[in-house]
């Protein structure tokens, strides 16, 4: 009873306040190259929940008489389906993160963050491709709100053998990433239920590196190849309104990602009996990549979040 | 690629002409003395060789032949000799030259159990040849402190400092050679240099000549051909016994591009005099080092450890850096972590007390003991998970970090986990009528703490089949997760165990898998086909091909997902 008595609170306040929101933004970024022969990259994506990739139902008979609501302009995000005989379960938003090393994809995290059509909150991660904890969202100052600090994590991708010189190094290469994801969930009630609005925010503040080893020492030559590709920085916010398939969404994003910066080189030593010591014979540099920033938005004053990124 | 192979016979002169010129350093602690072009010992230049004598299959020398006993300093002098050849072409060859002294000594500094046994290796070249050139000149080495375990196995390895009371620092390139001479000394284990190999022992001459012959580095596929062979005689005259000669020839061949690369060593070590000594030698040490010289992790691929000392100076500084600097230091605890840098535990734990759990210093501890193999900081996580007063939040990141954390949990995670599930009901009230009737019992199942624990424990649970090397613990844990399965009975019960299931990895749930995929409500079904993700691909196949063609759009949506994870596991075509 307390919580349907601050949802029609939730109501009033909001309707007063909704703002409209930015132009269309492409709720995808990814960015990759070729090193070595093979595909490294990394894909970031943000936006609404895919109402395919989650349970739709009959929506329920309404013992209340339906109230209108007020059209919200479509200004990009994927299309809903308004007034049909269907609705998705959850509506929210989701990010996921992917890196591709040396030609494998591997899943660094998929977080969503929603609203059930039982007015509950919700929130799913996968961490490095396994799932951990649902955090429960705790209502607070009339919405659902989510703080899910994730482990540090790392994941190895499979071992590829590179030629270094004469030598052919087994190379070992994968993933470490930090994840910070905050979320909020202000739902604005409408009978029947596709019609009620969640107003919702999804920070996942994520980093992640790829990283690539290998070494060989055969007493008098030693080889080695070595390198540091950060795959991504992202400062990233995404708010917007999303439904239960009564009208598409609309979101915008504020921040920045910083993509694929870094450097993968080789080396070949020989033993310098003479000086007792290695001597470097070759470093050929297999990849440089300088890296691209994605300014998602300007900050008030108009500065630009990639020049005040740290990269 | 051509440019690439033009560049390295570029780079073979290169070296060659480099030799000519004949650098000098005096890095490290070595002392040298200069060089001359004539030997400072003709007599002790001049090796022999016994005939090898005829072979069995036991190793029969006892384990107190192969030291020297107390007031004993054993002499030899030792030659080591390498080349190496690319694509047919000689491309570098050497040989050093000296002398080498064996004894017992006392403990200092670290012990680990009673029963240890000290012995000092000291060493001193005198010679040196490089592409035909000659030099000789004294430098001696950091000595070893080398201690054994009753059952005369090298416990530790310890350098000592070349003169008494002073700490050893030494370079990497000494470091690399002692470890080399170390290892043809400790002849009798398995693992040596270059990685662990599987072994053919012969004994002859009523065990005084021992023979070891290494068939295979496992771990090392790409040795195409393996020439090993490895000598330890046992002798003894007027001055008692001692080991007499230690010699091995060990030569091996590379498949590269453009060319295979050869390498040939051998090592010879003759028994000159045993000498007396009145007392045991007092050392100053330094650091402890493994003869291999790798991090002990799987395979060939990985640098040399990182230095925990630094991990440990960086550590505190954690919020402070660039989060990208930061993923480098957790990558560099972890290694430091595999490669037994317990101290890194405590340091680690310490810094963790009062941290906020979304506090990038909680984020970051946690995951580095999630992450490493080292047994301690496997126990030291559950311990932290057990403290009193450990709030929900702390123990759900703490679970995260056994769910998606590298690292095999401790074997005591069973009955936390066993705790966990019993603490909260196995199917919660989902319907808002049972929801209503669960909360006016004083019991809510959106926001219980238990039922938090309980879900977050079986996806730890899960993870921890996947990780879990032991037969009998992971068939115990295979057990714990069984029970729950056959308790789930709500929609939302059954895809927490589903989710469990898709962490193990473990085929042995398939059965359960293929029963949700056919009868149960599209989100079950989905959460079903995403269980295959981690399995076998010609188990998970047929099952993403089924829910591929269901009707649910979140089934077809959740093969996908499964397909993708199927396909990063799957062998690259190309190699």
């Amino acid at each position: 009873m307390a919580k349907t008595l601050l949802f029609a609170a939730a109501i009033s306040i909001v309707a007063a306040t909704t703002t409209a929101f930015g132009d269309e933004v492409p709720g995808q970024f990814s960015d990759e190259h070729a090193a070595i022969g093979k595909r490294n990259g990394v894909s970031y994506r943000i936006g609404p929940i895919d109402p395919d990739s989650v349970t739709v139902s009959a929506p329920a008979p309404s013992p209340l008489p339906s109230v209108s609501p007020s059209p919200v302009a479509s200004s990009g995000g994927t299309s809903g389906t308004v007034g049909s005989g269907t609705q998705p379960d959850l509506a929210g938003l989701s990010a996921a993160l992917s890196a591709m090393i040396f030609g494998k994809d591997r899943s660094i995290m998929e977080a969503q963050a929603g609203m059930t059509d039982l007015l509950e909150g919700e929130s799913d991660f996968y961490w490095g491709g396994f799932k951990v904890w649902n955090s429960k969202p705790e209502w607070k100052d009339g919405a659902f709100q989510i703080a899910a600090g994730l482990p540090t994590v790392t994941m190895r991708a499979p071992l590829v053998r590179l030629p270094v010189g004469p030598v052919t190094l087994a190379v070992d290469a994968g993933v470490a990433a930090e994840a910070n994801v905050t979320a909020k969930l202000a739902p604005l009630i409408s009978l029947p239920i596709q019609f009620t609005s969640v107003k919702a925010t999804l920070e996942p503040d994520v980093s992640a590196s790829g990283f690539i080893e290998g070494y060989a020492q055969w007493l008098i030559i030693r080889a080695g190849i070595g390198g540091e590709l950060e795959l991504i920085r992202a400062d990233a916010k995404v708010s917007g309104l999303v439904s239960f398939g009564a009208y598409p969404p609309t979101f915008a994003f504020e921040g920045f990602l910083n993509l694929l910066a870094g450097k993968i080189y080789g080396f070949v030593d020989y033993f310098n009996l003479f000086g007792w010591k290695w001597k470097r014979a070759l470093q050929p540099v297999f990849a440089n990549w300088k890296g691209k920033c994605i300014a998602l938005s300007k900050t008030t004053g108009g500065a630009d979040p990639c020049a005040a990124s740290t990269p | 690629m051509r440019g690439l192979y033009a560049l390295i016979v570029f780079s073979a002169i290169f070296v060659a002409g480099l030799v000519r010129q004949g650098e000098l350093d005096s890095r490290g602690t070595a002392d040298r003395t200069p060089a001359s072009e004539a030997p400072r010992n003709a007599k002790e230049s001049a090796l022999e060789r016994e005939p090898a004598a005829a072979a069995n299959a036991t190793v029969n020398v006892p384990g107190d032949e192969r030291w020297p006993s107390t007031g004993e300093r054993w002499i030899y002098r030792f030659e080591r000799k390498a080349s190496a050849e690319f694509a047919g072409k000689p491309w570098l060859r050497l040989s050093v030259g000296g002398r080498v002294a064996v004894e017992p000594t006392e403990s200092a500094g670290s012990t680990t159990n009673g029963d240890s046994r000290y012995y000092l290796l000291s060493f001193q070249v005198d010679r040196l040849e490089m592409q035909g050139q000659s030099r000789y000149e004294t430098i001696a080495f950091p000595g070893v402190r080398i201690e054994l375990d009753g059952a005369d196995h090298p416990r530790e390895l310890r350098f000592v400092a070349s003169r008494e009371g002073k700490t050893a620092v030494v370079s990497d390139e000494e470091a690399d050679f002692v470890r080399d001479l170390a290892a043809q000394w400790l002849f009798f284990e398995k693992r040596t240099r270059i990685g662990e190999g599987e072994v053919e022992w012969s004994s002859a001459s009523g065990g005084k000549l021992v023979t070891k012959r290494i068939l295979r580095y496992p771990a090392r596929p790409e040795i195409t051909k393996l020439d090993s062979n490895h000598e330890w005689a046992l002798g003894g005259d007027a001055s008692g016994k001692h080991v007499e000669r230690i010699e091995g020839v060990e030569n091996f061949r590379l498949a590269a591009n453009g060319g295979d690369f050869v390498q040939a060593t051998s090592y010879r070590w003759v028994w000159t005099a045993t000498e007396r000594l009145e007392n045991k030698p007092k050392l100053a040490l330094g650091n402890a080092f493994a003869v291999d010289g790798v991090s002990a992790t799987a395979g060939e691929g990985l640098r040399a450890k990182p230095d925990p000392a630094r991990v440990a100076r960086d550590w505190p500084k954690l919020k402070d850096l660039a989060p990208h600097a930061r993923l480098k230091l957790f990558r560099d605890a972890k290694r430091a972590l595999d490669a037994g840098a317990n101290e890194l535990v405590s340091l680690i734990l310490k810094d963790l007390r009062g941290r906020a759990s979304t506090s990038v210093e909680w984020r970051t501890g946690v995951g580095a003991l999630a992450s490493t193999s080292n047994p301690q900081a496997a126990a030291a996580l559950l311990a932290l998970y057990r403290e009193p007063g450990r709030t929900t939040d702390e123990k759900l990141s703490i679970l995260s970090g056994v769910a998606a954390g590298e690292g095999a949990p401790a074997p005591e995670w069973k009955p936390a986990f066993e705790a966990a599930l019993d603490s909260a009901p196995a199917n919660p009230a989902t319907s808002p009528a049972e929801t209503a009737e669960a909360r006016a019992n004083g019991f809510d199942p959106q926001n219980d703490p238990e039922a938090a624990l309980r879900e977050a424990s079986l996806y730890a649970l899960g993870s921890s089949i996947r990780k879990e090397t032991d037969a009998d613990r992971r068939t115990a844990l295979e057990g714990v997760l069984w029970n729950e399965v056959k308790e789930a009975r709500t929609e939302k019960a059954q895809t927490a165990v589903l989710e469990a299931i898709g962490n193990s990895g473990s085929g042995e749930y398939l059965s359960y898998v293929k029963e949700s995929l056919a009868t149960g409500t599209p989100r079950v079904r989905a959460k079903a086909v995403g269980a295959v993700r981690f399995l076998a691909s010609d188990l998970a196949q047929p099952v993403i091909e089924k829910a591929k063609a269901d009707p649910a759009p979140v089934v077809r949506k959740a093969a996908e997902w499964s397909a993708k994870f199927q396909a990063a596991a799957a062998p690259d075509p190309d190699e």
